[in-house]
């Protein structure tokens, strides 16, 4: 129970720092920068305006987290290490986990409320497209879709997140952290695609006959294409309560797993 | 003093000479190697699974990003004239590249109709690639199911460009068969089916189609008087392959195919005309003077 406390106040003191950083100050002004330019982008097309705007809406959410990842949240995981604060933690009763765990939770946090931030800006204009030129609404456009796919984008986030807690956590300097957690989004976004060119195309290049090591990677990084539901949400397709399901579970678990991971990793670093 | 205040003021010009010169050469530099850039690299030029890549999950906005690209390129260039004025001049379109930003758009975002829909406006007509343009729309259709119009644009390239009155009726009445699809496709698909030999497939996709409409529709009439025309051109058909069987020859009229064992009346025409055979062997259900015109010369 000790523990639980230990985790969610760090949680909320990382939250709380973010907040300071005047990051959600930050994204409030994007928000509204970039839901003025959905309504000019919108303007440039002819065709499938509403989906051009639900598209861009998603994207610039998905942008924006990734700055708050990448940038945001590796500097407050620095910041603990450089300014010694973290000695000042685990000199309490506070272990590894709980502190790598409040720290990530506390990040999630912040990527939640700027998701939502984002998120109903992004609404708002694709809203506004939507009713301005209503014979060009995708014919099975739901809202549902688009706030799962907006569900679905936070839990991209959160894994990319996992991923950079873990780079912090073996990484000597914080730009090596940050260029490896980048790389690793790169790979993750792309390993769906190598995973189907590799097993569905017989004449891959050099990748022929790697099949094994491909899917060996493939279950290493995450997948995080699978998350990618703009389409879906920007044509009306069908997306299913199963698969959203298990996409929560995907992301709860590898993240769980890659804090798991940091924790050890942490273990052996040297902090001083 | 003054030797003070010259130097800085020669230091000033230099610095502004220099920037002048060298902001403007590059942008000269950039002017002109634009052109030659565009035409030989550029995102469009990378294989497809490099450009899936490279997208990461923001697919669909560099689908967006690259059909603005292709409408850039497109359309008249205005160029200052020498009294201040503007003059239109015709570009030279690089239609290959234009192309290859169309096929790129699509493998980033198979449904997006914007790609499509300019793709069709500029490539079978001013760049004259109408199997590139058919297999743009092939796709699309393949990626909206919910959308006539990729098949529509089809149907008329076969009937338009290529002349083919029977794979465009064919692609008419597949277009019939999305949803919210406007009336005149089946009858307009129907027509030019039969016109290409195809009436058998014709009475087949129109009878599908009306299994899946409810009669109180508007437009299912239409439909059935056009499904009964047909059906009354197949009869004589058939008849006039089978007396051409048994005769080594084919009918000169229809009075003739009447005359013989092989139709012993003419079907109900539900237009209340009579039909109608060419001297090419046609039949047709809503030109009873048909033999009165040169054959092939009106259209249907």
């Amino acid at each position: 129970m000790r523990a639980l406390r230990n985790v969610w106040f760090l949680a909320l003191a990382t939250c709380t720092e973010g907040i300071r950083h005047r990051a959600l100050w930050a994204i409030v002004c994007l928000a509204s920068i970039l839901t003025m330019a959905n309504l000019g982008v919108t303007t440039l097309y002819s065709w499938d305006l509403g989906k051009v705007s639900v598209e861009f809406g998603l994207s610039s959410v998905a942008f924006t987290g990734l700055l708050l990842v990448f940038f945001l949240g590796m500097k407050i995981l620095a910041d603990d290490l450089e300014r010694s604060r973290i000695f000042m933690l685990l000199s309490r009763p506070v272990s590894i986990w709980q502190y790598l765990t409040g720290k990530f939770l506390g990040l999630s946090m912040i990527l939640f409320l700027a998701t939502i931030i984002l998120g109903l800006s992004a609404a708002l204009s694709m809203r506004y497209v939507l009713l301005q030129y209503a014979a060009f609404v995708p014919p099975n456009f739901s809202w549902l879709t688009c706030i799962m796919a907006l569900a679905c984008q936070w839990l991209s986030l959160v894994v990319v997140l996992a991923m950079s807690v873990l780079c912090f956590s073996f990484a000597k300097q914080p730009f090596v952290a940050l260029l490896l957690a980048v790389s690793s989004y790169l790979v993750g976004q792309n390993m769906e695609l190598l995973r189907r060119v590799v097993v569905e195309n017989p004449q891959a290049g050099v990748l022929v006959g790697q099949e094994r090591l491909v899917i060996a990677l493939s279950w290493i990084f995450p997948n995080l294409s699978l998350f990618d539901k703009k389409y879906a949400a920007a044509y009306g397709m069908a997306f299913s309560g199963q698969e959203f399901l298990l996409l929560c579970l995907y992301s709860i678990s590898y993240s769980a797993l890659l804090l798991y991971f940091s924790t050890l990793l942490f273990k052996r670093k040297e902090l001083a | 003093m003054i030797r003070k205040l010259v130097a800085n003021f020669l230091i000033l010009l230099l610095l502004i000479g220099s920037y002048t010169a060298s902001y403007s050469a590059l942008l000269q530099q950039h002017d002109h190697a634009r052109e030659t850039a565009r035409s030989s690299s550029g995102s469009w030029n990378l294989p497809p699974v490099m450009l899936l890549a490279l997208a990461g999950e923001f697919k669909g906005l560099m689908a967006d990003y690259l059909t603005l690209e292709a409408g850039a390129q497109l359309g008249a260039e205005l160029v200052r004239t020498p009294e201040g004025g503007y003059r239109t001049i015709k570009k030279h379109y690089n239609w290959p590249l234009i192309h290859q930003i169309f096929v790129a758009s699509q493998i980033l975002d198979p449904s997006f109709a914007q790609t499509f829909i300019v793709a069709q406006g500029w490539l079978p007509w001013d760049a004259k690639m109408l199997p590139e343009t058919q297999d743009i729309l092939r796709i699309a259709a393949n990626n909206r199911p919910w959308d006539w119009q990729p098949l529509h644009y089809m149907g008329f390239n076969a009937y338009y460009f290529l002349n083919q009155p029977g794979p465009a009726g064919k692609l008419f009445l597949e277009a019939a068969k999305t949803p919210n699809a406007p009336p005149f496709l089946p009858i307009l698909g129907a027509r030019l089916a039969q016109k290409g030999g195809e009436t058998e497939t014709a009475i087949a996709i129109m009878q599908s189609m009306l299994a899946e409409k409810n009669p109180e529709e508007p437009g299912y009439a239409d439909m059935l008087d056009r499904l009964r025309a047909l059906e009354g051109v197949l009869v004589i058909e058939r008849a006039a392959n089978n007396y051409e069987k048994t005769m080594g020859r084919k009918a000169s009229s229809l009075t003739e195919l009447t005359a013989s064992a092989q139709l012993a009346a003419l079907p109900p025409n539900p237009y209340n005309l009579d039909y109608c055979m060419d001297s090419a062997g046609i039949i047709y259900f809503d030109r009873p003077n048909c033999r009165d015109s040169a054959p092939g010369g009106s259209s249907q």
